[in-house]
């Protein structure tokens, strides 16, 4: 079990190498790098994102705008629009199949195909404004089935279901003319079952239609019935939200990505969303990323956090550990500019400058205009990646915090 | 608070919009964004106004500048009753306040350049023209951290954070002395937040400014405001000089602050989560706007409408059992504070 060394080269025969994983990580991004190619040049949004999510954790991936934490969730999911082109890097990817056997591939490798079958299914995303994205012409319900029809095979559960309705309407009436016959019926299915056949599809709508109303009541949904009949508008912005979870989940998915997801909602429903998300989790089996500009969501909610800067992780560490200790100049920077509510203090700290233009982003370390403690190794030098504390990762040639003492 | 000479005094102000439907635009009936608000704001102080989406913040500000005329009520700008004046006469007195709205990108006119933009106040109002415009307009850029080189420019060449602080300087082109800011950095990064927030408490002392600070963050309203009211459903529920954050008496601020995320993972599941969603303004509840979702809502919160009561220190609560009830964060947030300082 220590290398799970499953290959996907039957498909592709450029793919020799063999994907190997650490136990317990689902996904492994690997010097990820992304490009837009526009009009006025090339805007290089990931430059190496290198990142691991294990099974069960919360990661987040936390940054100001424009610092490739939305791109890397596209990226993740092969979701990149033009003019973006996904230039370099492995996003590999364990996958769990029906008969728990384990899958290792490369996402950034398959076929179109395939990674449709991925998406939504087995890695599934819950984008930013909850206004936007149910489509307003159809109802809840519809389109959470719509998903639940499209990824599942749903036999076995149709032919639950014919049973369970052949039982109910024997139960009512058992001395109906035609009960042998209906006996008889119910036996045969339940000898199905084991191989049940493919459904048709008048049943397979109606079960996917079930399972979704049991999708809404799994995020605490009130009269989940009702609402799986309304129209996206006829819902306030939370239960949006909570529908468009609703959603994802529906597959089972082995990863929620959450990309600003809770950015749009007010506080007291977004602590309401928060908490359902860390229920669910446990409920799921799943493994969460979450992108946020917001540290006080990271703290509440993940276990590891991913602080990007102009398209690199600068710091990667367990989320008790970046708040005590944050080593990355302006990780810490960041967190002594936010207004807290536990202390006042007169006048906030502030980053000079700006977040730079990613088209021509500075040499070297990205950050080191803005850096009081760069150096002219950081304009000419991009920093490596080390290892100061176990499992606390930087790229910073002058990193602070306690390790800072020992150096 | 540098004296206690209240530069505006609204009393009982109400805003009610008409909804209309039918063929001849029947009202139907009406939204009460701010329904029966009575508040001052001292000379040189900064009231933070708090509250979730759709509680009349924003038509609370507006309404303060006669930018929507006020339903019913009285608001009264350094002893003048304005909120019966002319639009002309309001006009003139709208010299001595001005706002800075949520998104830079809307408020600015994308074919003025800078120069153009903040100098249109003065122009308007005769106070400048020609080189001497010029000459006022860099001095205001410069107030703001900005330069002579950006005159020319057109907002789209600005990021989020330039032209934030461009708004600002328009704001304070006629030397106000309220202004009131709606959102000034909801729409910014951190980063840049910290900085316009230091600008603007910076510019508060130099020009002895008096803020009417409108957000639905609470960490950046108790990081800028002197005393601080929170809003729910058109009313307030409580003002309060003290750190809310702390002392919080009412039921729906404790709550709210609760839900806030706080960047210190020690913090992690505090929240009092508040089960449903904010009702709508159309019909809200009857007696405390909140009692469906308190948890201590007791049969007289259905019936009657509480009061803002003064618990001491000018710290008013609107809620029949202010003081009685055992909010039980006090104890968490004080722990919290203990792990704070102890590291």
């Amino acid at each position: 079990m220590m290398t799970m060394t499953e290959s996907d080269n039957e498909i592709h025969d450029s793919q020799d190498e063999i994907h190997t994983l650490e136990p317990d990580v689902i996904l492994d991004v690997r010097g990820l790098k992304t490009s837009f190619y526009t009009y006025e040049g090339v805007v290089k949004a990931l430059d190496g994102v290198s990142v691991q999510l294990k099974k069960g954790q919360t990661l987040a991936f936390v940054g100001e705008t424009g610092c490739g934490k939305s791109v890397t969730a596209k990226s993740i999911m092969r979701l990149v629009d033009s003019p973006g082109v996904i230039e370099a890097g492995e996003v590999v990817f364990r996958d769990r199949t029906l008969d728990k056997e384990e899958v290792i591939s490369d996402l950034l490798k398959l076929s179109e195909d395939e990674m449709r079958h991925i998406r939504g299914n087995r890695i599934a995303i819950v984008f930013q404004d909850p206004a936007t994205y149910p489509n307003p012409v159809f109802r809840v319900g519809d389109q959470i089935a719509e998903v639940i029809s499209l990824h599942q095979n749903l036999a076995e559960e149709a032919l639950v279901m014919k049973i369970d309705r052949l039982e109910e309407t024997l139960a009512e009436n058992p001395q109906a003319p035609n009960a042998e016959e209906i006996k008889e019926k119910i036996s045969e299915y339940k000898s199905q079952l084991d191989d049940p056949p493919p459904p048709t599809d008048d049943d397979k709508k109606k079960v996917a239609k079930k399972k979704a109303v049991e999708m809404l009541k799994m995020v605490r949904m009130p009269s989940p019935e009702e609402i799986a009949n309304q129209y996206p508008h006829e819902l306030s912005g939370g239960m949006r939200q909570r529908a468009l979870i609703a959603m994802s989940l529906s597959c089972n998915p082995q990863i929620l990505i959450c990309d600003e997801a809770t950015t749009a909602l007010d506080v007291t429903v977004q602590a309401q969303v928060l908490n359902l998300l860390n229920e669910l989790k446990a409920d799921f089996d799943s493994s969460i990323i979450i992108i946020t500009h917001d540290l006080g969501v990271v703290a509440e909610t993940c276990t590891h956090v991913a602080v990007m800067y102009a398209g690199v992780v600068v710091e990667y560490a367990s989320t008790d550990e970046l708040f005590s200790d944050p080593v990355h100049p302006y990780t810490s920077g960041l967190l002594r500019a936010i207004p807290k509510l536990t202390e006042k203090v007169d006048r906030l700290l502030q980053i000079k400058g700006m977040v730079p233009n990613l088209i021509t982003p500075p040499t070297g370390c990205r950050f080191h205009p803005r850096c009081e403690f760069a150096t002219s190794i950081c304009s000419e030098q991009r920093p490596p990646r080390e290892e100061v504390k176990p499992g606390h990762l930087v790229e910073c040639f002058h990193p602070q915090g306690s390790v800072k003492g020992r150096r | 608070m540098t004296d206690n000479v209240p530069l505006v005094q609204v009393k009982n102000l109400k805003k009610y919009f008409p909804l209309t439907g039918g063929v001849f635009r029947k009202v139907l009936g009406y939204v009460r964004a701010v329904d029966d608000i009575s508040f001052d704001i001292v000379k040189g102080e900064t009231l933070g106004l708090v509250g979730e989406s759709g509680c009349g913040k924003t038509t609370t500000g507006r309404t303060l500048l006669r930018l929507i005329p006020p339903t019913s009520g009285t608001m009264i700008f350094e002893g003048q009753d304005i909120s019966e004046l002319k639009s002309k006469e309001m006009r003139f007195l709208r010299r001595n306040m001005g706002i800075v709205f949520q998104d830079p990108m809307a408020s600015l006119d994308p074919r003025l350049t800078i120069k153009n933009a903040v100098g249109e106040p003065l122009l308007v109002n005769g106070i400048a023209r020609g080189y001497g415009l010029r000459q006022k307009v860099i001095e205001l850029l410069n107030k703001v951290g900005l330069n002579e080189d950006h005159l020319n420019r057109f907002p789209h060449e600005f990021s989020g954070g330039q032209r934030q602080r461009i708004c600002i300087a328009r704001a304070l082109a006629l030397n106000p002395k309220l202004v009131v800011m709606d959102e000034p950095t909801s729409s910014t990064d951190v980063s840049v937040q910290a900085q316009t927030l230091n600008l603007m408490k910076d510019l508060q002392k130099e020009f002895d400014l008096t803020y009417l600070f409108i957000s639905h963050n609470l960490s950046v309203v108790k990081h800028m405001s002197d005393r601080v009211a929170v809003m729910y459903l058109g009313k307030i529920m409580e003002m309060t000089p003290r750190d809310i954050f702390q002392e919080a008496m009412h039921p729906y601020s404790a709550a709210l602050v609760s839900s806030v995320p706080v960047p210190n993972p020690e913090f992690r599941g505090r929240a009092a989560i508040l089960s449903g969603e904010v009702p709508s303004p159309i019909n809200p509840p009857t007696g405390c706007r909140f009692h469906p979702r308190c948890r201590f809502a007791k049969e007289v919160c259905k019936d009657e409408v509480p009061d803002l009561r003064d618990m001491g220190d000018g710290h008013l609560v609107a809620c029949h059992f202010a003081g009685e009830l055992d909010l039980d964060y006090k104890a968490q947030i004080e722990a919290q504070e203990a792990t704070i300082t102890g590291r």
